[in-house]
Order: structure tokens, then C-alpha cells, then sequence
């Protein structure tokens, strides 16, 4: 079998460490053996060992390029128990951003990962995923990652091995164990055990050593508060269902906090009026979030007034509504005297309070993340107060470790006191705050050790540089919030020469060094009520059935807290914010963000994120500084101007975008982009807000100035492409409130059927022919924009399915982005303080489809179940059908989009789609992939296709399950009881195309003290003798059957 | 019978109810008309400036047959093209060209079932003319599509894939209507050369051209038989080309009417874009003829009479256009749909209102000029004004296909178009090619019928009084009605 061997330069370059594991004693052995008998053998052999193997085989066969197989491969003779060649298979593993955990299932195809969905067995995922979460498969195939150790020495760099480097390592840190100069950690924020384990036996081991924590956006002040307000610190857990008046305080609930995914899904529960009462949202927040979009009642304030405001509801509630102050509450009557009517809290801070006094123990009250630990106190006082502590929050107990901040460590390198640095993961160097100046500091420790996905800033200026595994080549575990042990397990083995943290820190403090394998089992033993190390595999089969009970769910059975405890409150006083110099255009504030697509940067070179439109500003591939259309009036700027900011003499210059509902005076800038150190994807996006900020002011900090530089950038986004005029937006204003139809709970009270209104007057909908009946499934889908918060998640979800094209920025910008769902928003109202609804937009599958007449090739046609299907290998490219389409939903391939993939790129693309050719024009399809596997499984059972058993990749991943998707000739189908709701109304339904995606309105429910009840209030009478523009109404359907009599007598 | 009044020769443009106008003038017989346009192409030096300008337009032909290989290799995405703006100046320029090409069939077929006399000097230029704007047309709708390689499959051939085209689809019916339309003008042109073939062929000295020309002349001997047939041809195709003329730009239309865009749906389509093309394509052929009978000396047998007409029709057809677009308006109004009455209003007053008003300008006002008989007969005047003509109606195409997709039903998906370019070059490339086979045409091919117009000449009339019919006599008058009064080509 020595055909085996290749020169390492010649093959493909991703399957390099493939060909260097088919070249270990192991493997040779198992390819002599022609049944490899380790394969078969009852846990003979870790998955781990079975999934390298099987890559590497399936890297053979690839070696040479197309031909198949040029290569001797080894036969499966005996097929591995449970593996089907070209069956999709899934294992669940945790994706971690930050220090929060996601447990999710990722799908392997062949061996290969292809898509990241949410591991329905956690009460945290539920099946559903973020954005970021399913995008992460993407970064393990960035054909930019590093891919080889770097050793740097003055100007040079080597390119060298893992092994090389223990070789160095292990006698390094063997000498410095003695002490002396000490060794110095830089963690990101962990959620996981063994990580946390080791980083503390580092410490230990190292006299002069610390672990120090920077985490750009960090979760400190959660933590901080729930301290400060109780005593311990702990992780706050929210039970958004059992409340019925929700007031998030800049907390993004449903993206940004820890728990986002349950946030969406219990307020989506608590809003279906068919269920019960309807909760209400009200919403205090500098930028404008999603969760700001959901709320009944938002609040634009500075994000240094959003803590104001929480006093101000504080006073308003003590001294308004004569709310009894906790025993041990750290403000006292006569501190929030001073607080009453404070102009952060607005006009209607006494009705809130009324409507929180009469909701007590039903109430929420959450501050976000940017806010300090001080206002996460007060905003615990205040549910203590209400009752709510114990109802709707409560609190895991939660050790945080003591290491050091990163303004230590700058000081501990400056004393010179730091031999070796170790960076975990991270690019410090760039996103560290500006005033530590960490870059130049590092150089002052001699030895220095970055761990990462790139070779970026931080990596350049250490003398070692070690490739970083992705998530989906490592052994590892997490914590989830609600405390669930998680299971971090690889579905291939690492494409490079990649490692883990846990094994570099292993390097450091074991005697022997562990795989992360081991590290991983080891922990589980500890945890397991055992000891480390763990039995040998195969020794132990009860521990063998535990681990492998653990790997395979995911999540150690039991370890998840349904609920947390409820705290006392701890009586340490609560700061009041200091009353800065009031905002204005000489002194705006500047509020520094997390993006949604790119976090802290860690994604900058994820194409599909960074494609991935902003919920609000439909931004893509940048990031800008986000002023209310008043505020850029003010400073004399438009959209696209680009602005000099200036922050305590740090100046960076950024474009402006002109964002609604933004807080007056104060500019959000989303950090991460305007990198200079990534790969292909991410460069040249965006500007650099980490210039602009310091230790002192991590989250927000007035005495912004902005002044123009007389420039104009393009800003790429995806609705909105062109500034619009105001007879445009005078029509978008009036069109609006038809496409995206809304009403109050009252208007739903008083009249089910009030959406029916709300469309176009026209005559009855017949037709000229008899219609063609659909007597078999008749798939449909429904969503409710009463759910949909517009997270993005069914975007990624969509593109990661059905293998949808990046397109970059030009194309964006030209609108070419090929996204077959979309999320549509309007704003209402004063642009200062706007409502907007997002609107999920894909083929809604017309059952008279304008599309299909129109094409002169037949490329596009209707099956026998309604859907409306393309057919790619016969389109021409006329896009007339595009032309044709009212709701602009199919995608034209302008180009060869597929082109510049790398080889590596392309291992990320569903065999199960087609990938489309240039020139050829797709669009939404239901995931009719996944409707055929369901046929056959069907099938092979003998049975009908059941409602649940098709589940389109944007509705698996919907957080609030707003898409439901099913058959509509089912009565008792999910979908065809939705499509019977009085909710329910087809968008453009007056073309009388019959769309097979319906809508179900959105309601408001707000406070009747602060906006009228009723939105729509009866304005049309009855008595009309047209049609509406509804779904399901009598006009139209009896003119269709009047049409069909018609057709009849004709024959 | 002239007036002392009119200076000029060469206008016979004064109304006098008594007699017709003069159809050819100067001192024309038979043999001086034969000599004066077939010596264009068999004796006179070919200009130096026809050198020049070939050059050039094949030039830019060549910029065009650049841009579209580019096309070809990279794909659609080189154009401007974007999501809700599907068809951009491909589709403007393939309806524009279109439009350009009715003039001809117009000419040749029903002003001649109508006996309309003085369409003799111009109808061989202006189907010339149609048939070079139909090759135009032809590129665009083919070049367009996303993969170009396959455009067959829009035709009805047998394939592997056992599929016929979808008869439903009006750029199906474009192929049928476009391709019949291409196929009779060439037909009705060619055969109405064949006399004038003949007499080139009769004339020729060099050997070449005397195979051309009698290869292209197919046996004409100018026998009572070869007349007769020829008549009857002649006759069948100008019926057969007569509807077409109606329904090429209607069936055109039917791509936009059909459709449900707000702005597209309309069903005043039809008509409105056959009187745009008619429009349209005078406009083109003023354009051409203006300089084409003053470097050739035409001016006896292509005269201010002529030129007077053709704008005479343009003022129709120019006033149909206008009374159009009120009407689309007013129906938007009336109509009570608020997607259409908004696709409407954004048209004059959105982002494109710009285009909008360029188009109303030429092609509501610059027609009405012509009510005034001193502009109808100003040479520089008119050809100023045929110029916006064709300005406004490329604009007008602009306005329906680009206004229209740019803001439809979801306003999350308006955008707006701007083109590359490659568009642009593409669109000056076609004119290149135009221009390049109009300067072929005139070099080698008789501009004016000689034959039809003869018939129209006073000497033709050998028993004086009234006129004959057109087609009484073709060709060379008969041995017997010579006369020595009429070889000296007095009046």
C-alpha cells in the first residue's frame, strides 16, 4: 500500500493532514488488515479514530482530482455498523460564542460537516439556532484559515509542526514552573469545564503566572450585578412565558442576551391571543434592535440614559405607586426622590409603572449587557419588589474565576514581570482596548504563544503562532446557561494542523501532554462524580456507556437547571449614574455594539454573515455610524457621508448611516469590522471602532464629535438600495400597513376578521377557466409575523441548505444579493421613533403563477402538489419570469457565482442541491429536497407523508416558530389550522394568484394609557359589494366556483 | 401652373388642389433617373467620405461584436442589470430597433395597397432601412438571455430534452412575430429590387459585378410574363406584410401588456406601440434620407414633397403617441388601481422623472411643430426634429421597461437601475452596425426603385390627362409610347 504515499506538495493542500494521518503505523495497520478489524470491533475504535479514518479514505479517493478512484482505496467489505455512504448523519456538539453555549447538531455528510442546526434535545436550542451558530461551518472550510505552526524569530518566520513546537514547549514551561519571571494566560471568556480546569492548574503551576480575561464583548456586567445586587454572583435565568409585562432595558432580549433563543420563543408563546392573554413589551434602547422592533412601546434614549430610566421607573414606582421597597434593597425612598420624572424615562414612565404595579410577580424587568453591573442591581431590586424574583427570574449560583483584566495584564507586562505570554485564541492585539496600546506591550515578554483561526495581528507579533481547531475538529465540553454539561465532539479530523486550547495549556501544565480527547473525558469523569483520569477506553463499560450516552445526546442527561433559585437581596448600595454633560451636537455619545454578522470580529471572514443583511439598516459587508435622521440633520450629514469621529483625541472615520428610531444625539458603532489582518473575505469591510475605544469606556462614553470630511462612501444594503424620494416614501408609508398588516389585541377582540380590511377593495377574484384541483398533498406554508422578531437565522439557515451563492459587496450594492428569503421591514411613523415589522419574504408558491406563463422555455412549472418548480438544466436566463413576479423573489446568476470557490470552499455545499449555473434563475423551493426524503421515508413505511414530517431549513431553525410548513389538504395539519385563523391573509392575494405562503397578522397589544387600543377601528362599514384582499373570503371564492360552473357548462 | 412665388426648383411642396404635386422633378426622363441612381453604384467614384464613414461605423461595429463576446465569456451580471430591473437596455434597445423597422413595410406595403404614389422614391431606402433595424432588434433579445448557448430552445426544434417552447409566453410569440416580420421585408424588398437588379446587371462593365448582379437578378428579362408574375408577387407580399405591420410591435407589446406589472399592464399596448413605431421608424428615415439625397443628388426624385409627407405622418402618429400617454394616465386615475396610478405618477415624478420628461418633450411637442407648414418644409428644421424623434422614442421604451420594474408591488424590493458600459457601448455598437450595412446598402445597391418610379413620372403618362395607377406600367416604357418630345425630358 505504499501508493499511499504522496509528495505533500502535490494533492490538494486541505487534505495534507489527512495524508500525514494515512501515513501513521495505525492506519498502515488497519489498511493491511483488509477488514480493519478495529472498525468493527465493539469499542475497539473512538469515533474520533473512525471519522479520521474515513476521512482519510475518502481523501484518497479525492487526491488526484476528478477521476474516480485513481487511488487503491480500502473497500468497506464490511460496511461500519451504522454508517450508509451518502446518507446524511448527525452528531451533536456545542458551538460557544463567548462564554455563552450553544448546543447544536451538525450534519455530516460523507465525513464531511455540512450544516449546523440546534440539538432539539436542550431547552435552550429547542432545534432552533442563531445566525452565527449556523454559519460557524462555514469558517471551518475558509480556505484563508492558518494552516501550519509559525515560528517567528526576529524578521523570519519558519513554518513548522506541532510536533516542533511541544519540543520547545515542554521544556520551556518545565523551567518557569520553578518561578521567576512568571507566565502570563490571555483567555477569552470559556463556558468550558475542562478549559477552566486546566486554566487554573496553569495558574497554579506557574509561581509568577496568571490567567487574565479579555472578551471584547463580554458578559461581565450580568454577572457584576446579580453580585452586587444579592451578593453572589450568578447567571439570571428568565422565564419570558409566565410574564406579562416585559421591560428590557437596551437587553436586546431576543439576540443578544445569553438565552435570546428561549427569550423569542416564550414572548412568541406569550403573544397568541388564540392562547390566553397577550403579553406586552416595553423597550428602552439606543439603537434599534429586533427585540426594540417586537416592543409594543419603545423608548429611543441614550444608552447612558437607559439607566436613567430605570431609576426614573424605580422612583416612579416607589413613590408613584407606593411600591414597598425590599428588605436589604441598596437605594433608599430618599436617593430616588431625585430620580422622579427624570426626562429619561419620557412622558409615560407613570403608566408603565401602573401597568408593572398591576402585573406584579407577572413582571420582567432586564437590563442588557452594555448597561453597568449598578443598573443590572436596581433592575434586580426593582423584581424583587415586584415579586417577580422566583415568578419570572431567577439565579444560578455562578463562581466566577478570579483572573485578571486586561489592563493588568498591560501593567504586569509593562513591570516587565512576564516571560512567556500565551494567547488563547483571540485577536487582543486588534480588539484590546486602544488605550493599552497591548500590541507594543506584548513585545516586552520574550516568549510569546498565540493560539488561533488566522494569522492575524496578535499572531504577527508572537514568536509562536499554533492553528487553532474549529469547533468541528475539537473534543471538548461547555457549560450552557442554564448549567446543562455540554459535549464538544469533532465530525472531522482537523484539516490542518490544528489543536485545542485545552491541549496547548496541556503542553504547559501536564507532565504528560493529554489529547483533547482525553482532557475532555477526564473532566467527565471528574464530573461524573469520578476522578481523573479517566478509565482507559474499553476499561470501563459503564463509563464507557455514560460517555458515549453524553456524546451522543450532546448534553449530560440531567445537568440542565429547569429553573435556578431565587436570591435575597444583598442591601450593598447601589450607585446612581453621574449626570454627565447633556448630549448635543458639540457632545454626542457614542455606544459601542456588537454586530450582528460579524460579533466581535471573530466572523469577519464568514462571507455568509457578513452577507447577511442587518435586521434594521439591511447593511451588508460594513459597518457605519448610525445617527437618527434629526441628529444627522443636526450635524449637517447625510447617508454615505463619510464623518471624522473623534473620541478623547482618537479619531477614526466611518460612514454615516441615517438609521430610524435611533436615539436622538447618540451614534451606535458596531465593532469587528475594518480589519487589516483577516483573509480574503473580510478585508477592505468596514472601519475599525475599536480605535475609538478605551478601558474606561468599553460600552458607550459621551464627548463624541463628528465632523465631515467632505467624502461619500457606497453603502451596500439590500432593501432601500436607493435613497427614496419622498413621493416614494409617501406611497411606501400608504402600501405599507397592506403588505405588513397589523392590529391591536382590541382590534383582534373586536373583530377576528379585522385583517380582511386592511387590503384592497376589488371586485371578485374569478377566473376564465376551470383551475386545476390539487387532490394530493397541496404543501403551504404560513407565517406569523406575530412571531417573527426578524433574528436572520432562517436567512443563514436557507443559504447553508440550499447552497445560495455570496455575491460581495458590489453586487449587493447593484442588488444581486441571492438570498431566497428575505426579510422585509417598513418603518411606520415618525422616523424618530418608528414602528417596523419584519416581513419574511420567499417564493410564496402562486398557485397561478405569474411566473410560469411568462417563461418561453417551460423552465419554470407547477407540480401536481402546487409547488412551483424550477428547472434549472432547461432555464435560458430571459428573467422574465422575475420581471413577472410581484413579489421579486427569484434570483438571477449574473455571473458564475461558484467560480472562486476554492476546492476547500466547496466541501461546505448540500449534495442534496443542485448548484445553480450561470445564467440561471432560482428561487425558494419549500426545501423540495427535503419533501422527496420525506416521500421516501414515507414510503418505505408504507404511509402517507405526515404533518410535521417536512420541515423547510428556515422553519428548523425559526426560534419562535413563526414558519410552519405543511400539507394544506390536511385538515388536521398545523398549517391548514392556521390558514383557517382570521389571522391569516395572503400578501398581493387581489393578482389572484393564490399564493400557497400565507401571512397571519401581527398584533399590538398596547398600553391603552399611552396609544389608542384600537388601530384599525372599523373605518370600512359593511355592505361593499367587492372582494378584500384576503386569503380565504367568501367574495372570492364564490366567484371562483361560479367560474368553474362556468367552465363546465362551456364543455 | 407655378407661382412666381416659389424660388426653388426643387420644391413642389405648394398645395394646389388643381393638379398633384410633381412626383420627380428636374429635367428627369427615363434614361437620366436609370443613369442617376444606378451610376451611384456602377460609375461614380466612391467618396472619399463614404471611406471615412464606413470606417467608422465598422468601428464601432466592432465595439459592439467586443462587448458582446464579453458578454458572452463573463455573463448578464456586465450589464446593469439587477434584481427588479430584469430587462434593461437590451430589451429598450431590441423594442427600439423594432419600432425603427416598421417605416419600411409601412412604405412598401400599405401605401402601396393604398395607391399612395409617392412612396416610389423612398419605399426601396426605408426597407433597406427596416431590414438593417430588424438585424439590430435581432441581436439584443438573442444576446440577452443568461445562457446564451441554449437561446435555441426558444425556437420549436426537436431536442433531446422532447420539449416544446411554452406557447403561453409572449417572448414566444416574439420569436414568431419578430422572425416572420424579418422574413417577408426581406422577401418584399428584395423582390421589388429585382427590375433594378436587372438594369445594374445591364449596365455593369466589370465582370464581377455583372455576376453579382445577375446572380441577384435571378433571370430578369423584363418579359410581359416576368411583369406579370412580378406584379402578382409583389401584390401578395405587400398583403402579406401588411398586418404585420400591425402586428409586430403589437405582439412586441404583448411582452410588457401581458405581464402584471403596474405600468406593463395595459392594454392600450397595442396600438400605442405600433403608432410609436410607425413613428418612430419616419423619424429614422428622414433622418437617413436628409443627407442621403444631398450627397447623391436626389433631390429630383426624393423631393421636399416627400419629406413634407412622411411629416405629415409623423404628426399622426406622433399625436396617437401623445393622446397615449394621456390615456394610460388617465386610466391610472380612473382605473382606481393604487399599484397602477402610483406606477404612473413615479414615472413623471420619481427617480426616472428625468427620462420621463426627455420622452414627453420629443414626442409630445416636437411632433405638433409640425402643424406649421414653413417647419414641415425646413430641411435643417426637420432633421433637427427627427433627431429628438428618435431620442424620445428610445426614451420611451426606457420609461415603460425600466420605470416600471424599478418600483413594483413590495416596495422592499425598488431599486434603481443605472447601466454599465458595456450597455452603453453595446447600444452605440448597434448603431455602428446599422449605419455600416445603410453605407453598404447605398454603395452597392440602387437607393431609389427606379422602376416604380418611372411609373410615376409625367412621361410615364403617355395619354396625358389623369395619372395612371401605380403598376399600370413597371419598368422601361414600352417601344411605342417614345416619343421625341419626351427623350428631350421636357415637362
Amino acid at each position: 500500500m505504499a501508493e499511499i504515499n504522496h509528495d505533500p506538495g502535490r494533492g490538494q493542500d486541505y487534505w495534507r493532514s489527512l495524508q500525514q494521518l494515512a501515513d501513521t503505523d495505525e492506519f498502515r495497520q488497519q489498511l493491511d488488515n483488509e477488514f480493519p478489524g478495529g472498525i468493527d470491533a465493539p469499542g475497539g475504535l473512538s469515533r474520533r479514530r473512525f471519522l479520521q479514518i474515513m476521512s482519510a479514505s475518502i481523501a484518497m479517493t479525492s487526491l488526484a482530482g476528478c477521476r474516480w478512484p485513481v487511488e487503491r482505496i480500502v473497500p468497506f467489505a464490511k460496511r461500519p455498523e451504522g454508517y450508509q455512504p451518502g446518507t446524511p448523519m448527525q452528531f451533536a456538539t456545542t458551538f460557544e460564542l463567548g462564554p455563552v453555549a450553544h448546543p447544536v447538531l451538525a450534519t455530516s455528510y460523507d465525513g464531511r460537516p455540512i450544516k449546523i442546526d440546534g440539538n432539539p434535545g436542550h431547552a435552550l436550542s429547542g432545534g432552533a439556532t442563531s445566525a452565527f451558530a449556523q454559519a460557524s461551518v462555514l469558517d471551518l472550510y475558509d480556505p484563508d484559515r492558518s494552516r501550519r505552526v509559525l515560528s517567528r524569530r526576529g524578521r523570519s518566520t519558519t513554518e513548522t509542526d506541532w510536533a516542533t513546537f511541544t519540543a520547545w514547549a515542554g521544556p520551556h514551561f518545565a523551567g518557569l514552573r520553578g518561578g521567576g519571571r512568571g507566565v502570563a494566560i490571555l483567555t477569552g471568556a470559556t463556558s468550558s469545564p475542562s478549559a477552566r480546569g486546566l486554566l487554573e492548574a496553569a495558574a497554579r503551576a506557574f509561581p509568577g503566572g496568571k490567567v487574565y480575561l479579555w472578551e471584547p464583548v463580554c458578559r461581565q456586567n450580568e454577572i457584576l450585578g446579580v453580585k452586587e445586587a444579592f451578593g453572589t454572583p450568578g447567571l439570571p435565568q428568565l422565564d419570558v412565558e409566565r410574564a406579562a409585562v416585559i421591560v428590557d432595558f437596551d437587553a436586546n432580549l431576543m439576540l443578544d442576551h445569553a438565552t435570546a433563543l428561549r427569550n423569542s420563543r416564550q414572548f412568541a408563546k406569550g403573544r397568541k391571543p388564540e392562547h390566553g392573554a397577550m403579553n406586552r413589551l416595553y423597550c428602552w434602547e439606543n439603537g434599534f434592535s429586533i427585540t426594540g422592533g417586537m416592543a409594543d412601546h419603545r423608548f429611543p434614549v441614550a444608552a447612558r440614559d437607559v439607566g436613567a430610566a430605570v431609576w426614573a421607573l424605580a422612583a416612579e414606582l416607589v413613590l408613584g405607586e407606593g411600591l414597598p421597597l425590599p428588605v436589604g434593597a441598596g437605594v433608599s425612598r430618599g436617593e430616588l426622590s431625585a430620580w422622579r420624572g427624570h426626562a429619561a424615562g419620557g412622558a409615560h414612565i407613570a403608566a408603565v409603572a401602573r401597568d408593572l404595579m398591576a402585573n406584579r410577580g407577572k413582571s420582567l424587568l432586564v437590563a442588557g449587557l452594555r448597561q453597568p453591573a449598578g443598573v443590572h442591581a436596581l433592575v434586580h431590586t426593582l423584581n424583587t419588589a415586584l415579586g417577580n424574583v422566583g415568578q419570572t427570574i431567577t439565579f444560578l449560583p455562578f463562581a466566577a474565576p478570579a483572573f485578571g483584566t486586561v489592563e493588568e495584564l498591560a501593567a504586569d507586562l509593562d513591570a516587565g514581570r512576564i516571560d512567556t505570554v500565551v494567547v488563547l485564541d483571540g485577536n487582543p492585539v486588534v480588539t484590546a482596548p486602544a488605550d493599552l496600546d497591548l500590541g507594543a506591550k506584548l513585545a516586552k515578554a520574550p516568549n510569546r504563544i498565540h493560539l488561533g483561526d488566522k494569522d492575524d495581528a496578535t499572531a504577527r507579533l508572537c514568536t509562536w503562532h499554533l492553528p487553532k481547531a474549529h469547533y468541528l475538529e475539537s473534543w471538548g465540553d461547555a457549560m450552557a446557561w442554564d448549567g446543562a454539561y455540554l459535549a464538544v465532539q469533532p465530525l472531522i479530523a482537523p484539516l490542518y494542523d490544528g489543536h485545542t486550547a485545552t491541549e496547548l495549556l496541556s503542553v504547559m501544565v501536564d507532565a504528560e501532554p493529554r489529547s483533547a480527547w482525553q482532557i475532555a473525558r477526564d473532566t467527565f469523569a471528574v464530573l461524573g462524580g469520578g476522578s481523573a483520569p479517566a478509565p482507559a477506553e474499553g476499561a470501563d463499560r459503564a463509563f464507557e456507556k455514560r460517555w458515549n450516552a453524553f456524546i451522543h445526546d450532546g448534553v449530560l442527561a440531567g445537568s440542565a437547571q429547569e429553573r435556578g433559585q431565587a436570591l435575597a437581596l444583598a442591601g450593598a448600595a447601589i450607585k446612581a449614574p453621574a449626570p454627565g454633560k447633556p448630549l448635543g451636537a458639540d457632545n454626542l455619545e457614542i455606544c459601542f455594539a456588537h454586530d450582528p454578522s460579524v460579533w466581535d470580529g471573530r466572523f469577519a471572514d464568514n462571507a455568509w454573515l457578513q452577507e447577511m443583511p442587518d435586521f434594521m439598516s439591511k447593511l451588508t459587508w460594513d459597518n457605519a455610524a448610525l445617527v437618527s435622521p434629526a441628529t444627522a440633520a443636526a450635524l449637517g450629514v447625510r447617508h454615505g457621508d463619510v464623518v471624522t469621529l473623534s473620541l478623547g483625541g482618537r479619531t477614526v472615520d466611518a460612514p454615516v448611516y441615517v438609521q430610524p428610531g435611533q436615539a436622538r444625539w447618540s451614534v451606535t458603532v458596531n465593532l469587528g469590522y475594518g480589519r487589516t489582518d483577516c483573509g480574503r473575505v473580510g478585508l477592505g469591510a468596514g472601519f475599525d471602532a475599536y480605535r475609538l475605544r478605551t478601558f474606561a469606556a468599553r460600552d458607550f462614553a459621551d464627548g463624541l464629535t463628528i465632523a465631515r470630511t467632505g467624502r461619500t462612501y457606497q453603502l451596500a444594503t439590500t432593501q432601500d438600495h436607493h435613497a427614496i424620494d419622498t413621493r416614494g416614501a409617501a406611497e411606501i408609508q400608504d402600501r405599507a400597513p397592506r403588505l405588513v398588516r397589523e392590529g391591536t389585541l382590541a382590534d383582534y377582540e373586536a373583530d377576528g376578521h379585522f385583517v380582511d380590511h386592511l387590503g384592497i377593495h376589488h371586485p371578485p377574484l374569478v377566473s376564465l377557466w376551470k383551475e386545476k384541483e390539487y387532490d394530493g398533498y397541496k404543501w403551504g406554508m404560513s407565517v406569523d409575523l406575530n412571531a417573527c422578531n426578524g433574528c436572520n437565522a432562517c436567512l443563514i439557515g436557507c443559504q447553508s441548505e440550499n447552497n445560495i451563492p455570496v455575491v460581495g459587496k458590489d453586487e449587493v450594492s447593484r442588488g444581486r444579493e441571492m438570498a431566497w428569503i428575505r426579510l422585509d421591514r417598513y418603518f411606520l411613523g415618525d422616523p424618530e421613533e418608528p414602528t417596523v415589522t419584519p416581513q419574511p419574504v420567499g417564493c410564496v408558491h402562486c398557485e397561478l403563477a405569474p411566473c410560469e406563463q411568462v417563461c418561453p422555455v417551460a423552465a419554470t412549472m407547477h407540480t401536481d402538489e402546487g409547488l412551483n418548480a424550477m428547472v434549472y438544466n432547461r432555464c435560458v436566463g430571459t428573467r422574465y419570469c422575475s420581471n413577472n413576479c410581484p413579489y421579486k423573489v427569484r434570483r438571477f446568476n449574473w455571473f458564475n457565482n461558484f467560480e472562486d470557490l476554492t476546492a476547500t470552499q466547496r466541501l461546505v455545499l448540500n449534495p442534496d442541491v443542485t448548484v445553480r449555473a450561470r445564467g440561471v434563475m432560482e428561487k425558494c423551493t419549500y426545501c423540495v429536497q427535503r419533501i422527496e426524503k420525506a416521500r421516501v421515508a414515507a414510503r418505505v413505511k408504507g404511509r402517507k407523508i405526515m404533518d410535521g414530517d417536512i420541515t423547510p431549513a428556515c422553519a428548523q431553525t425559526c426560534p419562535t416558530d413563526a414558519i410552519v410548513f405543511g400539507d394544506l389538504n390536511d385538515p388536521g395539519s398545523r398549517v391548514s389550522k392556521l390558514r383557517e385563523d382570521s389571522r391569516a391573509y395572503d400578501l398581493l392575494g387581489f393578482l389572484n394568484i393564490k399564493p400557497r405562503t400565507f401571512y397571519m397578522a401581527r398584533l399590538r397589544n398596547p398600553n391603552p394609557e399611552i396609544a389608542p387600543a384600537r388601530m384599525n377601528d372599523g373605518g370600512h362599514g359593511g355592505g361593499h359589494g367587492g372582494g378584500h384582499e384576503g386569503g380565504h373570503e367568501a367574495p372570492a371564492a364564490g366567484g371562483h366556483e361560479e367560474a368553474a360552473g362556468h367552465g363546465q357548462a362551456a364543455h | 401652373m407655378m407661382k412666381s412665388s416659389v424660388t426653388d426648383p426643387l420644391d413642389n411642396t405648394l398645395d394646389d388642389p388643381t393638379r398633384p404635386a410633381e412626383l420627380v422633378l428636374g429635367n428627369n426622363n427615363f434614361t437620366t433617373l436609370t443613369e442617376k441612381v444606378s451610376d451611384i453604384v456602377l460609375e461614380r467614384k466612391t467618396p472619399l467620405a463614404w471611406y471615412v464613414a464606413i470606417t467608422f461605423t465598422a468601428g464601432l461595429t466592432g465595439v459592439l461584436f467586443l462587448m458582446i463576446a464579453y458578454l458572452f465569456v463573463t455573463g448578464v451580471g456586465v450589464w446593469g442589470l439587477n434584481n427588479p430591473v430584469g430587462w434593461g437596455w437590451a430589451i429598450v434597445n431590441f423594442v427600439f430597433w423594432v419600432g425603427i423597422g416598421h417605416a419600411g413595410t409601412l412604405i412598401s406595403a400599405i401605401l402601396f395597397l393604398l395607391r399612395q404614389k409617392w412612396r416610389t422614391s423612398i419605399n426601396r431606402f426605408a426597407e433597406a432601412m427596416t431590414i438593417f433595424a430588424v438585424v439590430c432588434a435581432g441581436i439584443f433579445p438573442g444576446i440577452h438571455v443568461g445562457r446564451v448557448w441554449v437561446v435555441y430552445w426558444l425556437f420549436p426544434l426537436p431536442n433531446y430534452q422532447a420539449m416544446w417552447p411554452n406557447f403561453r409566453s409572449p417572448l414566444l410569440w416574439d420569436v414568431f412575430a419578430v422572425g416572420t416580420y424579418a422574413t417577408v421585408s426581406l422577401l418584399f424588398w428584395y423582390t421589388g429590387m429585382v427590375p433594378d437588379l436587372a438594369t445594374l446587371r445591364d449596365r455593369a462593365r466589370g465582370r464581377l459585378q455583372q455576376i453579382v448582379y445577375g446572380v441577384l437578378a435571378i433571370g430578369w428579362r423584363g418579359s410581359h410574363r416576368h411583369w406579370h408574375r412580378y406584379e402578382k408577387a409583389y401584390l401578395i407580399l405587400a398583403g402579406l406584410a401588411t398586418p404585420l405591420v400591425l402586428s409586430v410591435h403589437s405582439v412586441v407589446s404583448f411582452d410588457f401588456a401581458t405581464s402584471q406589472l403596474p405600468g406593463w399592464h395595459t392594454t392600450i399596448f397595442p396600438p400605442y406601440f405600433v403608432a410609436g413605431a410607425v413613428f418612430s421608424g419616419f423619424a429614422m428615415v428622414g433622418t437617413l434620407l436628409i443627407p442621403a439625397r444631398q450627397w447623391f443628388g436626389l433631390k429630383e426624385f426624393i423631393t421636399l414633397h416627400h419629406l413634407e409627407n412622411m411629416n405629415k405622418i409623423i404628426l399622426a402618429t406622433g399625436s396617437m403617441v401623445g393622446f397615449a400617454y394621456a390615456t394610460e394616465f388617465f386610466i391610472a386615475w380612473y382605473g382606481g388601481n393604487p399599484n397602477e396610478s402610483f406606477a404612473f405618477v413615479n414615472r413623471a415624478f420619481g427617480p426616472y422623472a428625468w427620462a420621463y420628461w426627455i420622452m414627453v418633450s420629443c414626442n409630445v411637442i416636437t411632433p405638433q411643430l409640425f402643424w406649421s407648414k414653413r417647419i414641415r418644409t425646413s430641411i435643417p428644421i426637420m432633421w433637427i426634429m427627427y433627431i429628438f424623434v428618435n431620442i424620445g422614442m428610445w426614451f420611451e421604451r426606457f420609461v415603460i421597461t425600466v420605470t416600471s420594474l424599478s418600483r413594483d408591488f413590495l416596495p422592499s424590493s425598488w431599486a434603481y437601475y443605472r447601466p454599465t458600459p458595456v450597455d452603453i457601448l453595446t447600444f452605440l455598437g448597434s448603431f455602428g452596425l446599422f449605419f455600416t450595412l445603410v453605407l453598404l446598402f447605398i454603395r452597392f445597391l440602387p437607393m431609389v426603385a427606379m422602376a416604380e418610379v418611372k411609373t410615376v413620372m409625367t412621361i410615364a403618362d403617355a395619354h396625358g390627362g389623369a395619372r395612371r395607377s401605380v403598376g399600370d406600367y413597371h419598368g422601361e416604357i414600352p417601344q411605342h409610347v417614345r416619343h421625341k418630345d419626351t427623350e428631350g425630358g421636357s415637362r
